[in-house]
């Protein structure tokens, strides 16, 4: 970890054509859309205006994942405190497992981003100084519907049913559960919404 | 998964209709995160008003001595939904859910959740978990009647027999994976789904407060969900757990389930200082007092929350006061910061009582008084005396009451327009906060003084002779009067819907990125945002004057560091 300190550094925005970035960013989706004017009073100059010029020099610019995990980091070192402290004045073995636990929920997380982020280059959403056209490119896909989600529920709903009523319960909501493993993948496939 | 490129890109004549699709299948199949957001809100309001129900009929029962308005049984039935639907199916949801599924990728600017179908299975789970758990009512036995906290070896086949608990159990079991599926969902969207310039420190407060809270559940709910197993597996396959007789330790379930039952007071209570800290700003027309001290204040609050769980256990005698008392009660510091900073918010600043802030001060008023008794039960000998006690259950209402109706009907009011285009009737909303704030105070200052009387919780039936009738007359006065509320609610909404008042895009003049666009948003929320150069991206642009006051961030010429405070200009 020594090479990344987590120091924010103090460079200027890094566009975002690194290898390990993901590809493109905001707003491809509202660039699929018919484009409008701006419906919010006050932003109808050109929506990329700064606010102000002289903000932009000097801006920070955070490793890529950096505060995020920190934040897990921080639930990690936490609770490996805590526990030391619980375990050294009680003996308690339930709650001292639960609590290494929980480190390890932080430590695991934690770890990898900070690690990728270590790997990448900053994105246009860890710099303050980004403008929001660095963004631009696809963000992703997002389904806007799919009947699999509802299947899936409805089946793992019979399926608990099952431990209650009898195993009937649980043929049908196995049923729904795999019809809705092999709906989910074909969806994919076919570009088709339901 | 759905960053990748996962599927052949539509065939354009789909795009377009998206937005005019409606209907039942619109609804059943739906992964827009604002159609979720919504069947959420709605959802969690119905269950709060079936909770509340059950809470009227418990009110009734206790209002004359000698009651049999119901059988202690029912009323064991009554006190257990009335708990499990309020905390489980209301308030955590209403928020974490239903809130956070609407808003936060609106204020991180967003197109839509990072997984879009497991956030429509999140709320299928959810639903379906819900029907469940009321339908328990229906089957032989009735419901689940162990009280929310199901202790062990009450809840074992033995002394709870029949369905009804095991319908409770596998309800839980569907709430508890909805819970950790939004929880995945929300920490993916904030953390790789926010605009450029959007850094984690300009996030607004409420997307903090989700991010740590969706951290919280997944610390929380994973041991409930464990523990549910147990308990099923115990109730069928007699794996003897947490019985004694089978060498098991019924300890052991209380140590499980506070482990998930404190942090998720605070996933109760997060969100809703999340939804606190953003109106305060917007109708106090001043900056949020110490961001980063929010922050760090929600953050440790969340680490804290779950080092305290055997304060519920105090009188088990088998739990290291010393430990579990100090941890608690520093949770009043964090919880200290979170009151300076919103106090300092509104000091000298040009205070609007809209109807949102009205609930919002309510809230500080209401929770204040809760958080304090919480300190009175963090020292054990006070906890002995009042363990058990109505002293107990007055202080736990005042807490969640004050963060899930007051907080949660201040962020409703809040963002109302933004949801529905349509602005609600402010008189009734502030009509309903004026009820709902008297029948609070009615309801859990008797319950206070019936604790420390001696009156036991739990119990359907005293005697006159008990000295408790007129306080709990005055209790159940209280809780009716909360109840009746609603109906002002109830009808805001009506008239709303059937004489829309159109909202605008900004109509409380607010800071964050989701007044940005139109009210409601389009799909995918966004035709353009402005430029985002603090945590207020929507007032630097509509006040780039003010902007640039309040900022004084990086005066080029000068140069103060990164941070740039403008300490050295």
């Amino acid at each position: 970890m020594a090479p990344d300190d987590g120091t924010p550094e103090d460079a200027g925005p890094s566009p975002g054509e690194g290898p390990l970035r993901g590809a493109g960013r905001h707003h491809s989706v509202a660039a699929d859309e018919p484009t409008a004017s701006h419906p919010v009073e006050g932003l109808k100059s050109e929506p990329h205006h700064r606010v102000s010029g002289h903000y932009h020099s000097q801006r920070k610019v955070w490793k890529g994942y950096r505060v995020e995990a920190w934040v897990y980091l921080g639930v990690a070192a936490f609770f490996v405190v805590v526990c030391a402290a619980y375990w050294f004045t009680s003996k308690e073995r339930a709650g001292s497992v639960m609590l290494i636990l929980t480190a390890f929920l932080g430590f695991l997380p934690g770890a990898y981003l900070y690690w990728w982020g270590g790997h990448m280059h900053p994105r246009p959403e860890d710099s303050e100084a980004a403008e929001l056209e660095e963004g631009a490119g696809t963000v992703g896909a997002f389904p806007s519907s799919s009947i699999w989600p509802f299947v899936m529920g409805t089946g793992a709903a019979f399926t608990c049913l099952a431990l209650v009523f009898g195993a009937w319960w649980g043929v049908l909501g196995g049923a729904l559960v795999v019809g809705c493993l092999v709906g989910y993948t074909l969806e994919s496939r076919r570009g088709g919404y339901v | 998964m759905t960053l990748l490129a996962e599927r052949r890109p539509a065939a354009p004549h789909e795009e377009p209709h998206e937005e005019h699709r409606r209907g039942l299948l619109y609804w059943l199949t739906s992964t827009d995160h604002k159609v979720i957001g919504k069947n959420y809100l709605v959802t969690t309001t119905i269950f709060l008003l079936c909770g509340g129900l059950m809470a009227m009929f418990i009110r009734v029962q206790l209002f004359w001595p000698n009651s049999h308005f119901t059988t202690q049984e029912t009323f064991n039935q009554l006190f257990t939904m009335h708990g499990t639907v309020m905390l489980l199916l209301f308030a955590g949801p209403f928020a974490f859910a239903g809130f956070a599924n609407y808003i936060v990728p609106l204020q991180v600017g967003a197109p839509d959740m990072a997984f879009p179908r497991l956030n429509a299975l999140s709320y299928w789970l959810f639903l379906s978990g819900g029907i469940i758990m009321l339908s328990s009512f229906l089957v032989a036995g009735g419901a689940a009647s162990f009280g929310w906290t199901a202790y062990a070896p009450l809840s074992d086949s033995l002394n709870s027999p029949g369905a009804g608990a095991d319908l409770w159990v596998v309800s839980l079991f569907l709430t508890g994976f909805s819970a950790i599926f939004s929880g995945i969902n929300l920490v993916a969207t904030t953390f790789a789904l926010r605009a450029p310039g959007m850094t984690m420190f300009r996030l607004p407060i409420f997307t903090w407060n989700m991010l740590v809270t969706a951290i919280l559940i997944l610390i929380a709910f994973p041991v409930l969900t464990s523990a549910l197993v147990m308990l099923y597996f115990d109730r069928h396959f007699h794996t003897h757990i947490f019985e004694v007789a089978g060498g098991g330790a019924p300890i052991l379930w209380q140590h499980l389930f506070w482990f998930f039952g404190h942090p998720e007071v605070y996933i109760l209570a997060l969100p809703y200082f999340g939804i606190v800290s953003d109106i305060i700003p917007v109708f106090s027309r001043r900056p949020l007092f110490g961001y980063r001290g929010m922050v760090f204040a929600t953050l440790t609050i969340a680490g804290l929350s779950t080092g305290v769980w055997a304060h519920h256990m105090f009188t088990t005698g088998v739990v290291l006061l010393p430990f579990f008392s100090a941890m608690t009660m520093l949770i009043a510091v964090p919880t200290g910061i979170k009151f300076f900073s919103w106090i300092g918010t509104m000091w000298r600043g040009a205070i609007q009582f809209k109807s949102p802030m009205v609930w919002a001060v309510g809230f500080l008023v209401v929770f204040l008084a809760g958080g304090l008794s919480g300190v009175i039960l963090a020292s054990p000998p006070l906890d002995f005396y009042t363990n058990n006690t109505y002293f107990i259950v007055a202080h736990f209402h005042e807490v969640l009451i004050g963060t899930t109706i007051f907080g949660g009907f201040a962020g409703l009011y809040f963002w109302y327009p933004k949801m529905t285009g349509r602005m609600h009737r402010e008189w009734l909303a502030n009509a309903h906060f004026g009820l709902a704030f008297i029948g609070f105070w009615l309801q859990t200052t008797p319950q206070y003084v019936a604790g420390l009387h001696g009156m036991p919780r739990r119990i359907a039936i005293y005697q006159p002779s008990d000295g408790w009738t007129s306080l709990n007359r005055l209790s159940s006065i209280g809780a009716w009067c909360i109840g009746a509320s609603f109906l002002f609610f109830l009808w805001n909404m009506w008239i709303s819907w059937r004489k829309p008042v159109p909202a605008g895009s900004n109509p409380w003049d607010a800071g964050s990125l989701e007044w940005a666009t139109s009210s409601p948003p389009p799909h995918h929320n966004f035709h353009s945002i402005p430029p985002i150069r603090s945590e207020r991206p929507v007032w630097d642009a509509n006040h780039p004057d003010l902007a640039e006051l309040e900022e004084p961030r990086i005066p080029a010429e000068v140069g103060s560091g990164p941070s740039g405070n403008g300490h050295g200009s």
